[in-house]
């Protein structure tokens, strides 16, 4: 299987959020606020699927300032490096998703497809 | 079975065939091993796809059409079974259709090598970064190779070679095996054969990074260079070549020797051999009227000269080293003799003032004359661009110039609104006298570009 690097910025607001990408899993609490680099495996024709978890409801996880957030528990994605390609914060803005997790088990995914149709989906994404 | 396909990488503009490929296979020959050559460029060069890929950076307008148009010339690629394949990255245009491919190589037969190299590697010009580390690490190739390929192809062959940015200059070219075509298909190029007499240049111009990327001028001898074009002719039945160097007439003793070899060739053949190439302009002391006629009759139809700028205190400052009264005697040579030329100039030089475009203006004017007859051509580029590592680039923060994110996008004694004007007004004024001023597709996009930079 193929591993992929990740960069994640965990904001932190009444501790920091836990985050869940396939089989890796980073307990919440366990990062200080900032960038982050993980390893993961991952597979074509299959999803990667993006979670975070650890937030809870209340104003202690997102301070609000006249009605303006200033401080949130957050996990934002910032680069992730597959197999022959690196997606920036701005790749996933413009073609993937948005990268900014901010709910509890908010989950996302990247549909990745077999190696023979990837260099279309390439295409699509790596511009 | 082969051993290396070479395969040139979309977009380059040229109809004719790359030297690089056929050097690198007589090489693998010599070496007891095979190499071939799929000419991918030239294949898709009307190829809207590629164009808008490679050169606007967009997502081509029918991608399901792109997709199977690669897919179809990467399956004949891999139809020739290679170990290898060999990446040929022309310029910096070549760069994201060079991603591409490796994805679709690496997609669809994985365990085949990919080895990248060409002056295309490198990002804003030769001494710029080398992008060779940064795709291994993202696995789209297995090897890159800086510079020349002569000894890194045998290296990666016999699995011997350590990818790294250092790389030693060949210094005598005398010693390699003559460039195997045969695996070339003629049909795709104008009818002409490239060669490569010298690298680097005896010049040291303060715009230009050959001579930092070259640190010498290495040539073969003339009478080699002679017995190449003498046996590719027969072999191919062609009899035109264009030359690859930065210019041909840097060594003198090799031209003359050369040009003596030729004529003679000529003076009896059935079908004369032709050729041309870049070319200084060299005071009459050092080129006479007798070496322009030995050239006509060897077969020189055409040079292309940097001239540059027909500023004289401009040119000073380039050390370009002649004269507008070297200028006027070559100009009349190559009338003399049928020879012709396209003028290679810079607009918008840090020095450039009103004053020194009213110059060029006047000495364009007393050119006139020979234009469009014996000046075939005046090629005004994209002004001046601060390339990585040129004096220029070393001198820029004494001479007070601010750079931009692009090559030409700086602020000096000029703006770029500026140039871009001088460039305009020259480009009419040209045109007015009866000169061609010839654009191609590459400069109108930079151009566009850069005129993007200044409305933004």
């Amino acid at each position: 299987m193929p591993k992929a690097t990740v960069d994640l910025y965990f904001g932190e607001c009444n501790g920091t959020a836990g985050f869940k990408i396939n089989q890796l899993e980073i307990e919440p609490n366990t990062l200080a606020q900032g960038t982050h680099t993980f390893e993961f495996e991952y597979n074509y024709g299959e999803s990667i699927e993006f979670m975070m978890f650890g937030k809870g409801q209340s104003y202690r996880d997102t301070v609000i300032e006249q009605g303006q957030i200033t401080q949130d528990k957050h996990v934002s994605v910032m680069q992730l490096k597959l197999q022959y390609v690196t997606l920036e914060n701005w790749h996933f803005h413009n073609f993937i998703f948005d990268p900014y997790f901010g709910f509890d088990r908010e989950k996302r995914y990247i549909h990745l497809p077999d190696r023979k149709d990837f260099p279309v989906w390439y295409i699509g994404v790596a511009n | 079975m082969v051993d290396v396909l070479f395969v040139s990488v979309p977009v380059t503009f040229t109809n004719t065939a790359p030297a690089a490929p056929a050097i690198l296979i007589s090489m693998l020959q010599q070496h007891g091993h095979t190499g071939k050559f799929y000419d991918f460029n030239r294949h898709v060069k009307d190829d809207e796809n590629f164009k808008r890929y490679a050169i606007a950076e967009a997502t081509p307008e029918d991608v399901l059409e792109f997709d199977s148009t690669i897919k179809m010339h990467v399956r004949k690629m891999l139809s020739f079974n290679p170990k290898f394949i060999g990446l040929s990255i022309f310029s910096y245009q070549c760069q994201r259709m060079t991603k591409l491919l490796c994805v679709y190589i690496r997609t669809m037969s994985p365990n085949t090598k990919i080895i990248l190299g060409g002056p295309g590697l490198n990002t804003g010009g030769l001494q710029g970064e080398n992008l060779g580390e940064t795709w291994q690490a993202q696995e789209l190739c297995d090897h890159w190779v800086v510079s020349e390929g002569e000894w890194p192809i045998i290296d990666i062959v016999r699995g011997d070679h350590n990818n790294k940015k250092e790389w030693t200059q060949i210094e005598n070219l005398d010693e390699f095996p003559i460039p195997d075509y045969s695996s070339y298909d003629w049909s795709l190029y104008d009818k002409q054969i490239p060669i490569t007499g010298s690298r680097g240049c005896v010049r040291r111009c303060t715009f230009c990074d050959i001579h930092v990327h070259w640190k010498k001028f290495v040539f073969r001898s003339g009478k080699s260079i002679a017995n190449e074009m003498m046996l590719q002719s027969e072999k191919h039945n062609l009899y035109h070549f264009v030359f690859t160097d930065s210019l041909i007439n840097g060594s003198m003793k090799a031209y003359k020797e050369m040009c003596a070899v030729l004529a003679e060739y000529n003076h009896t053949a059935t079908t004369k051999i032709t050729w041309e190439g870049q070319f200084i302009f060299r005071p009459q002391n050092q080129m006479s009227e007798e070496t322009w006629k030995l050239s006509a009759d060897a077969g020189l139809t055409h040079v292309t000269i940097g001239i540059e700028n027909l500023s004289e205190s401009v040119r000073d400052h380039m050390q370009k080293k002649f004269s507008n009264e070297d200028i006027i005697y070559g100009v009349h040579c190559m009338q003399k003799f049928g020879i012709t030329g396209t003028f290679l100039m810079i607009v918008g030089y840090i020095t450039d003032t009103e004053s020194t475009i009213q110059e060029n203006k006047m000495m364009y004017q007393r050119l006139s004359k020979y234009a469009p007859d014996t000046i075939t051509g005046v090629a005004i580029g994209t002004t001046l661009a601060i390339l990585p590592g040129t004096p220029l680039d070393k001198m820029s923060e004494e001479l007070g110039i601010i750079k931009g994110k692009r090559e030409n996008d700086w602020i000096g004694s000029s703006t770029l609104n500026q140039r871009l004007q001088w460039r305009r007004e020259l480009i009419n004024y040209c045109s007015r006298l009866g000169y061609v001023v010839p654009e191609n597709e590459e400069q109108q996009t930079l151009i566009h570009n850069l005129e993007d930079v200044q409305y933004a």
